[in-house]
């Protein structure tokens, strides 16, 4: 049973998906779902015995290209909608025991590819608004299944965090002219404390504004809105610096880094978002080796998130594990 | 601008028995670092939407 209900206070879409209580929790290796299917072993979700990157629609969905009618009664006050959508798993590696930033660049710029084609390819269905591109990494994020995988949202609405980045950036650009990622480009860059890493497409830094401890964006240098307006040397340079933050992500601590990673690119409606700026974000739960920042009143209740740690010490601590990535022709970058 | 330069890799797609799609990536070779071609400077960023792609 699912439907998408409004949330008046908030004026944003809340999706109900009772259906997702009994999704696969946390199961051993011989059982994982994501795993190939083995002649004579666990019947997975994938139908052939090996494969590269895949990508299929989530067994528990919260968002159906075919969705149900809702049960519950809309109303003036309560409005309620199907929950129509897509929601895909993304396979980076038939590996059980990798993670992204233990794949070699070449497969995370494989993973760039197949990224840029599913946001292609969905951002075209005419239900899709928003094409949300992101991954869920550690049982301390509530990840149920260990097997190195992202996921692929496809929101028949604009979700209220890229509704707040597009307006700010309409804003910015209607006061200054200026594209306002381009604009923390250049100040970050002239300052430099907050720099984490940087190649010739591509810089990651931990904001300014950093809510959580090891935030970090990564900004495209050029001013573009989607993977699909990359060249295909940015591709490869977009997967150097995921390569560079990943595994500085695991050496800080020396241990498999969780995070959230979360991709914000133009909407897939008809709309025209020529003054947003593609980038990425990371979210690690980790303020310390072994505590986490949770998440309480004042950030859930309020909105106002609050750092125990200042954004320039945490950036200095990461870019001590920056390393240039080698790719397997010889080619080193970032 | 939507930039298609994916001629090595392939896309094999089949559906599971309760109606899911399945998606294969395949690929065939990686490109030679040093002759990518990349952005020039002047492109346009405008990229393209669903009237412009015909949905």
């Amino acid at each position: 049973m699912s439907e998408l209900r409004w949330n008046p206070l908030l004026g944003e879409w809340v999706a109900t998906a009772t259906q997702r209580q009994e999704r696969t929790f946390l199961p051993p290796i011989d059982y994982c779902p994501l795993c190939p299917t083995r002649p004579g072993g666990f019947p997975a979700e994938v139908p052939e015995p090996d494969y590269d990157i895949a990508v299929f629609e989530n067994r528990f969905p919260s968002l159906r290209k075919d969705p149900e009618n809702p049960t519950v009664e809309s109303s003036d006050l309560y409005p309620v909608r199907p929950s129509q959508g897509v929601c895909e798993v993304v396979l980076y590696s038939p590996n059980h025991n990798s993670s992204l930033a233990q794949e070699p660049v070449e497969q995370i710029h494989k993973l760039v590819r197949v990224w840029t084609d599913r946001f292609r390819a969905l951002s075209l269905l005419d239900f899709v608004k928003y094409v949300f591109i992101f991954e869920n990494k550690g049982e301390a994020i509530g990840v149920t299944l260990h097997h190195p995988h992202g996921q692929i949202y496809a929101y028949p609405f604009i979700p209220p965090r890229i509704a707040s980045e597009l307006a700010q950036s309409a804003l910015h650009h209607k006061q200054t002219g200026r594209c306002l990622i381009c604009a923390i480009q250049s100040k970050e860059l002239t300052d430099g404390r907050r720099i984490v890493a940087e190649n010739d497409s591509f810089i990651a830094l931990l904001p300014f504004f950093a809510r959580w401890p090891y935030e970090i964006h990564i900004h495209s240098r050029r001013h573009f809105q989607a993977l699909t307006d990359m060249s295909a040397a940015e591709q490869r340079e977009l997967a150097a610096m995921l390569k560079m933050i990943l595994v500085a992500y695991d050496k800080l601590f020396a241990i498999s880094f969780p995070y959230m990673m979360v991709m914000h690119q133009r909407p897939s409606d008809d709309g025209v978002y020529d003054d947003y700026h593609f980038h990425i974000e990371f979210y690690p739960p980790l303020r310390a080796a072994n505590r986490l920042k949770y998440l309480a009143s004042s950030e859930i209740g309020a909105g106002m998130f609050i750092n125990d740690t200042l954004p320039e010490e945490k950036a200095r601590e990461l870019r001590q594990f920056i390393e240039p990535v080698a790719w397997a022709g010889g080619a080193r970058n970032g | 601008m939507d930039q298609r330069h994916d001629e090595e890799m392939r896309v094999r797609r089949t559906t599971l028995d309760d109606g899911r799609y399945f998606i294969f990536y395949e690929f065939l070779r990686s490109e030679p670092f040093d002759n990518l071609p990349g952005p020039e400077k002047g492109e346009p960023t405008h990229s393209l939407t669903k009237k412009e792609a015909g949905v």
